[in-house]
């Protein structure tokens, strides 16, 4: 089993992806450019970053190339794949997840911990959490204000794709703890068979006690594990 | 088409001088791919949070301007080759939907010269 970290110009989560897969979980893991290929693998992690200096609007330049369409088939093949901030910004910019990611409401970059309560278990990068679980990631971005139309919101909740909520300490998803205005406070969501995950805060941030928290080490282990089923 | 629309200039100079046009002219029609300039206008949908225009107008406050609403958009000039001005535009409608605008969050405009 291998996975593929793919590197567009201006990623710069890469190297901490790959720590985490290959130091921490013993996953091997390739670095790898956008123009190469990633067939033969078992999953696909986007990661942070400022791909193409945010040009145009962030994420649209890498969303454009042609290594998206290859993450596409690998998304319907069942793999996992999952985007994280830049990479958030990139699934949707594709397609590969409904929604838009403006401009903070605040509009300043914004680089802090914040309280994510876990929505839904039943997808590949949650099984390991509980369900209504309060976990601690960051986030650093200043284009994560997560916006999806009325209908197509509905269909995120009733269908139960909405991954991640920002939450405060309670595990109440209150205003004042929505840090870019998104939506009804969310985080992350997947496609409809779960196996694509976007999400703006950083688990490879948090995958380790001696970085303040190593909550996010499960959305790695759980995408392992569900890649070990096949 | 470069190479096409250098000779057709070249046809086109000749038969000012020899006193031809319209026979060149036609032909001109024909093989002459045009060079367009487009104007692209992309903002956000109305009713659209848009924090930059919100910030810049707090800021015309500050300053002592009464402004009753700030909204940004980015202009894009493009240049490219094409046979008529409405194929020009049929072209960058798609490139929009592609990629200069996002049909989630904008509104854009379309101008050719």
């Amino acid at each position: 089993m291998k996975f593929a970290i793919i590197r567009f110009g201006g990623s710069n989560c890469d190297m901490d992806v790959h720590h985490i897969l290959s130091d921490v979980l013993n996953v091997h893991t390739d670095l790898v450019w956008y123009k190469d290929s990633i067939e033969g693998y078992d999953g696909v992690v986007i990661p942070g970053g400022f791909s193409y200096g945010d040009y145009l609007r962030a994420g649209s330049i890498a969303a454009s190339t042609p290594i998206m369409e290859s993450v596409k088939e690998l998304a319907d093949d069942g793999k996992p794949v999952i985007g994280i901030c830049n990479g958030f910004q990139i699934l949707v910019e594709s397609g590969l997840l409904p929604g838009a990611l403006r401009t903070n409401i605040y509009p300043k970059f914004c680089c802090k911990w914040v309280d994510l309560r876990v929505e839904n278990t039943d997808t590949a990068f949650t099984s390991k959490f509980r369900e209504g679980e309060v976990v601690r990631i960051p986030i650093a971005h200043k284009e994560g204000n997560f916006f999806v139309d009325d209908s197509t919101l509905s269909d995120l909740n009733s269908r139960q794709r909405v991954a991640f909520r920002y939450v405060d300490r309670g595990g109440k998803a209150v205003p004042a703890a929505n840090p870019n205005g998104s939506v009804e406070n969310i985080a992350g969501i997947v496609n409809d068979a779960g196996n694509v995950l976007g999400m703006m805060p950083h688990p490879e941030r948090a995958s380790e006690s001696i970085l303040g928290s190593d909550d996010g080490r499960k959305v790695f282990e759980s995408m392992v594990e569900y890649a070990l089923q096949g | 088409m470069g190479g096409i629309s250098c000779i057709c200039h070249l046809f086109l100079r000749r038969a000012g001088n020899a006193g031809e046009s319209i026979h060149f002219y036609r032909i001109n029609a024909i093989w002459y791919a045009m060079k367009y300039r487009a104007e692209i206008t992309t903002q956000l949908k109305e009713g659209m949070l848009d924090p930059e225009g919100a910030t810049i107008q707090r800021a015309l406050l500050h300053l002592g301007y009464d402004v009753s609403a700030v909204h940004t958009a980015k202009k894009l000039l493009i240049e490219l080759e094409a046979d008529s001005a409405y194929d020009a535009a049929k072209m960058m409608d798609v490139m929009c939907q592609k990629l200069l605008a996002n049909p989630v969050i904008h509104n854009y405009s379309i101008k050719i010269q």
